[in-house]
């Protein structure tokens, strides 16, 4: 049992918006060991995006505001940090790649550059040193013939490319965390396969962690050992890749699985979730899922269920669970 | 209930864009997007087009209902050869070809109502009265699952999977024949895009539809097709009814394609990519097949000869010289 | 068909068109709403000019020659003992006149003009870009004096002056808007539809750029009040004894010791007139620009 490289403990982060209050994320509590990869799944209103960026502190403040909570990495909470010590974090200990690769890189620098520019700025490499291992980190990556593609703009590269530069760019200060926001979403699915295949390769050779936030639930299977289901800004379900999409508690869980058309999965009609994400302002009350669930109950739309903890880790947000029979206690 | 005439046929089509350069003597170069096509839709039937980025399939389905010319070939609906028609020629026609489009957000006019959206059809084709316009508005968002009380508002206050149900409408008010659906539930959530796919389903049935359905998610393309196109850098290169492509298939792209799904069945093997580097350029195709630069099989004769789309099986379609070794 | 897949989100129930949205936005900002709200006030001021003003507008109290403030004249007279105070009221009508007709002529030619060039691109924007350039290239207030010398004075022939010269500004940033919107694929759905060309861009392209054309015209607007001024200072634009500011700062030149501010009197008003608008037409960009929605 290695040990917690990252600890959220209750963060809540709440957008001020004309509308209202948007309660993006409330009292989100996770945990990513040392070389742990954890997917963070969920559909667009679940929070995943807000859930990383305040983990880097990027939330733009106002309107968003992180309210509470902690943010332990390594043993040390680092919300209460300053803006300084959070630069020399992000970059250096924890590291992220996003969606759209080309817009995520500078057009007007080279490739070659804006790896060097991390590693210079923590690292204190001179520049040719930095270029040295800008030229490495691009064939780690895979991009051939690095050492001509180092001074290339990001526009003469193709989307599988970029992303590739990105990776190279997030891992070249060897960051102990890196976060992937949905990282392949914008890409052929054969690219796709060979950038999941990287990032695999990768986080074994630098022993990084890593927290993957996508909507795609065969990417978090073929790249997490764990995974945790949000949804409207709240755990839903938490547990191994295994034993979640094999078998499911959560009744969100198992619809999204099998409301996703598969060759096996093969009917006339598809298994529908009916009806819509919740908008963030005006929350439904009870269990924030109860308008969409197959199997609610009158409690179900009275009151907020509570994380409830099984004994093997799994944890599940749901009223059909927390008898004493499941062998578990539930969250206070 | 298929009639044995296909409603759409295209014949060795061509689309290829002229490149233009800022020199005036340059000599001219082409974005080859799609080359020598030939398929047939049945009626009542769909066709499912995969491909990833740079196939052609977006080039393809606006060719196929005219809304590009083809530079090269013929495209016939129901049995007239539309292929030369002027805009005023087809402007009648295009009561029987409509579109569905991928992203809600751009495809509807955020200046207009739901039902002038949904109208806007019938003002162009200078169909039925006021108020019979907008009976049929109502008949039309009831079909596609939204309320009709909503008529009235602006299509920003819906969400991405009413907003597509608004762009279905639309496509179904001048009550067409075929539909090219362009990657229809690709911008949507994962919950949402399995109400879409049943609600197209459903409407084939009830309202006597042929689809074209353009994705690049074989999943789905699965779920809704009857018979599949794959397409790599404007070829078709295998072309089968679905259960003989995903378990039967022939190509080496088909395989690496159908491989490269992440999936989150545990006893599969972990994901692999299958294919290395990146697709070579559509101005500069390779001189013999498309896919010769990336196949693990590839020969001499693959270099030099394009192969061309033949039937290798039964009703089973491939463009490859070693269909037959390599199956 | 579910009945819950039809239902909106909650927070959907009340009316929420662009325009409402925008109109909120810019009631949160202070500044936008004075200015609006002089904007308004000038507009009442102008049309009810004859009953606001305390004299007619050539009333000549020949018993005050260029006087200053007194009870009775409270901003003082002119060298015909005019009241100062009615001849700034009455000159407003024709500072807002030329704003908005001469805006309306620029904004009828720009609007086509860019439209066109815009939509169709190739060989009609080459030669339409070319025209935009020569017209942009003449010193706008150079351009509105030969055309008055030609079509000669008069406050009719100021606003033809000003708005066949102000027309490029319009075309051009309609020009860049309406390349960007064709390209939605609304517009593609339009086509698919039987949708002819000039149906597009009279249906969805010209509203969408909408609130873009507020926006040039309020910042328009107080360019074409200077232009005015200019022209009426340099005896080419309103004719005695029609007054405008630009005339009035014209006459109070030459008795600059007489009455000082006989003077600053109309400038102030032009001054404040022209910022108010500059100001609006600030606030109105940010109010209708969509990106800033909920934020």
């Amino acid at each position: 049992m290695s040990e917690k490289l990252l600890d959220v403990k209750n963060l809540s982060t709440y957008f001020y918006t004309n509308e209202g209050i948007v309660y993006a994320l409330d009292d989100l509590s996770f945990s990513v060991k040392k070389g742990e990869t954890l997917g963070i799944v969920g559909e667009s209103g679940s929070g995943k995006s807000v859930t990383v960026l305040s983990v880097m502190r990027l939330i733009q403040s106002p309107p968003g505001k992180i309210v509470s909570g902690q943010i332990i990495m390594n043993g040390e909470d680092i919300l209460p940090k300053s803006k300084k010590e959070m630069k020399a974090i992000r970059g250096d200990k924890i590291a992220m790649i996003f969606q759209e690769p080309m817009t995520a890189l500078n057009p007007v620098f080279t490739i070659g550059s804006q790896i060097m520019e991390s590693l210079r700025i923590h690292q204190g490499m001179s520049k040719k040193q930095a270029r040295k291992k800008a030229i490495e980190m691009l064939g780690k990556v895979g991009i051939p013939l690095p050492e001509k593609r180092v001074d290339e703009y990001p526009h003469q590269l193709s989307g599988g490319m970029r992303q590739r530069v990105m990776i190279a760019i997030a891992l070249c200060c060897n960051p102990e965390l890196l976060i992937c926001d949905e990282p392949t979403t914008a890409l052929d699915v054969t690219i796709q396969a060979q950038i999941l295949e990287l990032i695999n390769d990768l986080k074994k050779e630098f022993n990084t962690s890593v927290l993957m936030i996508t909507h795609d639930l065969g990417v978090v299977a073929q790249v997490s050992d764990n995974v945790l289901v949000m949804y409207a800004g709240k755990e839903m379900e938490y547990g191994s890749v295994r034993q979640v999409f094999q078998k499911p508690l959560h009744p969100y869980t198992r619809a999204l699985i099998d409301s996703i058309p598969t060759v096996e999965n093969d009917r006339e009609l598809l298994h529908v979730i009916e009806g819509m994400v919740p908008s963030m302002s005006k929350l439904p009350g009870g269990c924030l899922f109860h308008p969409r669930c197959e199997r609610c109950m009158e409690i179900c739309k009275a009151q907020k269920p509570e994380l409830y903890h099984f004994k093997d880790g799994r944890r599940v947000r749901c009223w059909l669970y927390g008898k004493e029979e499941d062998g578990g206690d539930s969250d206070e | 209930m298929n009639d044995s005439l296909p409603l759409l046929s295209l014949n060795n089509v061509r689309k290829w864009f002229p490149v233009t350069s800022s020199k005036l003597s340059e000599r001219k170069s082409y974005v080859r997007a799609v080359n020598d096509v030939s398929l047939e839709i049945k009626k009542g039937e769909t066709l499912g087009i995969v491909g990833e980025s740079g196939c052609g399939k977006t080039t393809l389905g606006r060719t196929m209902i005219r809304m590009y010319k083809p530079t090269g070939g013929q495209v016939v609906f129901d049995g007239k050869d539309i292929t030369d028609y002027s805009d005023k020629q087809l402007r009648p026609l295009r009561k029987h070809m409509q579109i569905i489009f991928q992203d809600p957000y751009s495809s509807l006019d955020p200046r207009m109502t739901v039902s002038d959206i949904i109208a806007e059809p019938f003002v162009f084709q200078k169909l039925y009265t006021k108020a019979e316009r907008k009976e049929r508005v109502e008949e039309l968002m009831a079909l596609c699952g939204l309320d009709p009380i909503y008529a009235r508002r602006y299509a920003h206050e819906f969400s991405g999977g009413q907003r597509q149900r608004i762009g279905i409408a639309r496509a179904l008010a001048l009550t067409p024949r075929f539909i090219l659906c362009d990657e229809p539930v690709s911008a949507l959530d994962v919950s949402i895009q399995s109400q879409i796919i049943n609600l197209l389903k459903s409407l084939q049935e009830k309202v006597n539809l042929t689809y074209a359905f353009i994705s690049h998610n074989l999943n789905v393309v699965y779920h809704i097709s009857d018979r599949i196109a794959v397409m790599y850098l404007g070829y078709v290169v295998e072309l089968a009814p679905r259960k003989e492509l995903y378990f039967n298939c022939l190509h080496p792209y088909t395989k690496a394609l159908l491989k490269s799904i992440p999936n989150i069945d545990f006893d599969s093997e972990p994901i692999k990519a299958q294919l290395k580097g990146d697709l070579p350029s559509p101005l500069d195709l390779p001189e013999g097949c498309a896919f010769c630069t990336r196949c693990p099989h590839v020969k001499e004769r693959c270099r030099r000869e394009v192969p061309s789309l033949r039937e290798a099986a039964p009703n089973h379609q491939v463009a490859c010289h070693y269909a037959e070794e390599l199956g | 068909m579910s009945k819950k897949s039809q239902a909106l989100p909650v927070d959907t129930v009340k009316f929420s068109s662009f325009y409402h949205d925008a109109f909120l936005r810019l009631r949160k900002d202070k500044v936008a709403v004075c200015c609006l709200a002089f904007v308004i006030l000038l507009i009442i001021v102008a049309v009810f000019a004859p009953i606001i003003a305390p004299y007619p507008e050539s009333y000549q109290d020949t018993s005050s020659i260029l006087s200053g403030s007194s009870s009775e004249h409270l901003l003082g007279t002119d060298e015909y003992g005019r009241d100062i105070l009615s001849r700034i009221i009455y000159g407003s009508r024709v500072s807002l006149m030329v704003g908005v007709v001469a805006e309306s002529i620029a904004v009828v030619i720009g609007v086509t003009m860019g439209a066109l060039a815009g939509y169709y691109g190739g060989k009609v924007d080459m030669v339409i870009s070319r025209i935009i350039e020569v017209f942009a290239s003449f010193p706008q207030i150079l351009f509105a004096i030969v055309i008055m010398f030609v079509l000669g004075t008069g406050i009719i022939n100021v606003f033809f002056a000003i708005g066949f010269v102000g027309w490029t500004s319009v075309a051009r940033v309609i020009r860049s808007q309406v390349m960007q919107l064709k390209s939605n694929e609304y517009v593609e759905a339009a086509r698919a539809s039987g949708g002819g060309n000039l149906a597009i861009i009279m249906r969805h392209l010209i509203p969408n750029c909408l609130s873009t054309i507020i926006v040039i015209i309020t910042m328009e607007i107080p360019a074409d009040i200077m232009y005015e001024a200019s022209l009426s200072f340099l005896g080419l634009g309103v004719q005695p004894p029609q007054s405008s500011w630009g005339e009035m700062i014209n006459k109070a030149r030459t008795y600059l010791r007489a009455n000082p501010t006989y003077s600053i009197y109309p400038g102030i008003a032009l001054v404040l007139t022209v910022l108010a608008f500059n100001l609006l037409g600030d606030a109105l960009r940010d109010a209708l620009d969509p990106k800033l929605k909920n934020l």
